[in-house]
């Protein structure tokens, strides 16, 4: 500190202690700069591994029940309508087992116990005669039977014997020339969902009313490295089932299910193994996921924890080679289909399996955000705080400024708000007093001090206790006011500003005042 | 301070509005580009558990676990699985040679490489079922499955073709001296975006392929990296047709009735300017895909163009019918290319592009 600067501290001992403590200010703008990097670096990070906080999964129950059972196979006929590329399945309200044979381009019908009853291809869209590569098949509550086609671009329905009705494309001749319908779910109302894996940018899902109309679509490519990458994107979705204001989607090859609310918003997912393919949902809400890779039959509970897998890889009865696609009939049967075995297996439950919990939401992104809101808005609540003597009190009643202390400690929007603080050995000395009407007791909070602290200050300052034991509240608080400029300089002087009640009112109340004056004339204007 | 408060928290919860997944679609999908803690492996591989006896062939021609989920003997079915007719978990659909979406080429329209389907393309295709062949111009018998001619996760080359194909290094990565690795392809393409050095590994090759544009249905064929013609897709095929990629001819039995004679292969990887006979190549219309040097890929031909192996063959399968002298003889026919011999002639088309000599004709026009 040079002379004159001194001289002017001598003169007035009063004012912020900026030029003291600039480091406090770098301080504050170094933690806000750092905490704006973390923000930006968060977005960054998370945008570079699109990765959402893991889903709560857990393998611990599987086959805790017993499994289902192999029961029988469906294959026949021998000769041309033998099944070659089994790749779709769905069970009708009237027990028909309706298959899509994706080599031969034909859906074939069975019963329920695998008697072979017809086959049906033909079409007549205009454009086509025969179906091209269908995939997959649904059956509505009133027995149409839709089926998709890749290759023809379109998802034709059916009576239940077979005979072609119409199809469903989107309505844009651009795009319907374009998609490529995949998976296929009917939900209560038998409005129809599928996915379209069309455009390799655009893997959604598309909801069509009975009427073929469009109601909306979600979703769009995304690959996952890890499971719980890009939530709400797909890559080659193979199954859709929507049950119960839910919509599940086999997200193929990201492996994983992904479930949303009708509108489209993403839930939750669940983690399965391999390749998750066709799905479907029994009365009790337990998932069912066809895994081709993994050759097998999965069970889940909608939260994602899986209870029963059953089936394995080979020729065998009850081991699959490339399972496809899953349906449930009315008795609670699995029928599955096993592509490069060429049959659809029949499984079913040897003991009633377990309930189902409770549809939890996904935890996800909101805690980790809500974390790094919180110091931010920390900062905006935290009060400006005051440590107050007598006489500087005296001297605000005396300027009438008593309630605006009091208003101040009040939650605004134009500032913060003030904390008043006394030394806690002082409390006694404003319990019960009055000042300009307002109770002290309410105004003010008592906070108590470091001993070693005051120790420290009274060896450094050969300052008496009070002043110390005053000085070291003020550092904690930040601010002194005092009408006393002994009592300032030694607070300037250990780095705390002190504002004596002229100053104090220039430099809080008056801006204030003025920025009130300012909105009137802009609300006037 | 309370402004800036003000602005930290407006910033922070600007934050979680642009906090929305990025745009993430990989067109290598499964193939590759993985990160270090990508979950993909185990959509398909058991580390120690696999039950599969599908096998992968190492650099030594030496077939070892693929440690597959799978208990398929056969890797096609593993891979028709998502490559097949119903192409579920594929846009190309291999099988029948088809590409089955709209973006990275023409939806319905051939693969570039062909097909396998037999009721598309007969037996003209590879062999893709595990048999052991001895490919033409070649020695060494080979094991034929997709695995033999690509690598699932990605390799320094065009399409996923392998580094290593039988024995023989025909691409790969080169160490550096910090310990990176450096592509060092064979082939390479003119598609969009495609990486003149080749794909990198990890995290940067992912970044380069959400840049690349593939051409399913459009060959646009490079030629080979710094225009060395020891490399190229001829280099590369040569790795089992042996002789068909070479300085000159050679003598050996090509098991076509001659004998153990001379044999003289048709250049590759030459321009199409080098061809010096009494009338020039016609290539003002040439409809066969040559390989243009990166970076200069235009849809007509020019005379610095190459011509290689996929200038006139596909790779998987093609449906081109052949008749009369064009028929491919069967090697056991005591009369070659006639069929007279009491063995019929082999009916195979040699993947070829074309009809008959259609693809001799398309560039000499005699």
């Amino acid at each position: 500190m040079n002379g004159a600067e001194h001289e002017q501290h001598e003169q007035d001992p009063f004012g912020p202690a900026e030029a003291k403590a600039p480091w406090r200010t770098i301080v504050a703008l170094a933690a806000a700069l750092l905490l704006l990097a973390l923000t930006l670096y968060a977005i960054y990070a998370y945008n570079s591994s699109r990765h959402l906080a893991a889903p709560d999964i857990s393998l611990t129950g599987l086959n805790e029940v017993s499994p289902p059972e192999y029961l029988y196979s469906i294959a026949g006929p021998e000769g041309a309508d033998a099944l070659r590329d089994p790749m779709g399945v769905d069970v009708s309200a009237d027990d028909l087992v309706y298959v899509t044979d994706t080599a031969a381009g034909a859906v074939r019908v069975y019963t329920v116990d695998g008697d072979y009853r017809f086959s049906f291809f033909e079409i007549s869209d205009g454009k086509r005669k025969t179906l091209g590569t269908p995939v997959y098949v649904e059956v509505s509550s009133i027995g149409e039977v839709y089926v998709s086609d890749r290759r023809r671009r379109a998802v034709y329905v059916f009576s239940d014997e077979g005979v072609y009705l119409r199809k469903v494309t989107p309505a844009d001749a651009d795009e319907a020339r374009l998609w490529g319908p995949l998976a296929l779910a009917l939900d209560e109302d038998d409005d129809l969902w599928v996915s379209d894996v069309g455009h390799s940018d655009f893997h959604q899902i598309i909801e069509f009313d009975r009427e073929g109309d469009e109601i909306g679509r979600f979703g769009r490519s995304g690959q996952a490295e890890r499971v719980s990458d890009v939530p709400g994107r797909f890559l080659f979705p193979n199954g859709i089932v929507v049950r119960n204001g839910f919509v599940y989607v086999a997200d193929s090859n990201n492996q994983r299910v992904q479930v949303f609310s009708e509108d489209g918003r993403f839930d939750h997912l669940v983690q399965t193994s391999g390749i998750p393919r066709g799905l479907d949902l029994d009365d009790q809400g337990r998932l069912y996921v066809a895994d081709a890779l993994a050759h097998q039959g999965d069970v889940y509970l909608t939260t994602g924890e899986r209870i029963a897998s059953f089936g394995g890889q080979g020729v065998g009865p009850g081991q699959f080679l490339y399972t496809n696609d899953l349906a449930l009939d009315r008795r609670g049967r699995i029928y599955l289909t096993d592509r490069v075995n060429h049959r659809v297996q029949v499984w079913g439950w040897s003991e009633p399996p377990p309930g189902i919990a409770e549809v939890a939401g996904q935890p996800a992104l909101w805690p980790l955000l809500a974390l790094l809101l919180l110091p931010p808005l920390l900062l905006l609540l935290r009060r400006r705080r005051f440590v107050v003597t007598e006489d500087f009190l005296e001297a605000m009643a005396a300027a009438g400024h008593i309630d605006a202390m009091q208003a101040g400690m009040r939650w605004s929007w134009k500032k913060r708000r003030w904390l008043w603080v006394v030394p806690a050995e002082e409390a006694a000395l404003y319990e019960g007093r009055l000042l300009g009407g307002v109770a002290l007791d309410d105004l003010l909070t008592a906070w108590e001090h470091s001993e070693s602290d005051v120790l420290d200050l009274m060896r450094r300052q050969e300052l008496p206790r009070p002043t110390a034991v005053l000085l070291v509240v003020a550092k904690r608080a930040g601010a002194l006011c005092t009408q006393a400029p002994a009592l300032a300089l030694s607070g300037r002087a250990v780095g705390v500003p002190a504002y004596d009640a002229r100053r104090f009112s220039e430099r809080f109340l008056e801006s204030e005042r003025a920025g009130d004056r300012e909105e009137s004339r802009e609300g006037a204007g | 301070m309370r402004k800036l408060s003000i602005v930290l928290v407006a910033a922070s919860a600007l934050s979680v509005l642009l906090l929305a997944p990025g745009v993430a679609l990989a067109n290598f999908g499964i193939h590759g580009g993985y990160t270090m803690d990508t979950h993909t492996c185990a959509g398909c591989h058991r580390a120690h558990t696999a039950a599969s006896s599908i096998t992968w062939t190492n650099a030594a021609n030496e077939q070892r676990s693929a440690l597959l989920l799978s208990a398929s003997d056969e890797l096609y079915e593993f891979c028709f699985t998502c490559h097949g007719s119903a192409a579920a978990g594929a846009a190309t659909n291999v099988y029948d040679g088809v590409y089955e979406a709209s973006e990275y080429g023409t939806l319905g329209d051939d693969l570039n490489s062909g097909a396998f389907n037999e009721d598309v393309v007969g037996n003209n295709h590879h062999t893709y079922d595990g048999t052991a062949e001895t490919a033409w111009g070649g020695d060494d018998e080979i094991v034929m499955t997709c695995g033999s001619c690509h690598d699932v996760h990605g390799s320094s080359n065009y399409r996923l073709l392998k580094d290593v194909v039988n024995g023989v290094d025909v691409g790969g990565y080169v160490e550096t001296a910090d310990g990176d690795f450096l592509p060092d392809p064979y082939v390479i393409s003119n598609e969009p975006g495609y990486p003149e050095d080749g794909w990198l590994l990890h995290d940067a090759g992912a970044a380069q392929i959400a840049a690349y544009e593939p051409n399913y249905t459009t060959p646009m064929y490079a030629t080979a990296p710094d225009n060395d013609p020891e490399k190229g897709i001829s280099a590369w095929c040569a790795a089992c047709h042996t002789r068909y990629h070479g300085t000159g001819p050679t003598q050996y039995d090509a098991l076509d009735g001659f004998g153990d004679v001379m044999r003289y292969p048709h250049p590759v990887n030459v321009p199409l300017s080098n061809y010096l006979g009494a009338r020039a190549l016609n290539i003002s219309n040439l409809t066969l895909p040559v390989a243009q040097e990166f970076g200069t890929w235009t849809a007509a031909a020019g005379p610095n163009d190459w011509l290689d192996c996929l200038t006139c063959h596909q790779s998987h399968g093609s449906d081109k019918q052949m008749g009369g002298f064009a028929s491919v003889a069967d090697a056991t026919d005591p009369e070659p290319d006639t069929g007279d011999g009491s063995v019929p002639p082999g009916s195979k088309n040699a993947f070829l592009r074309l009809d008959n000599r259609g693809v001799c004709e398309a560039c000499h026009n005699k």
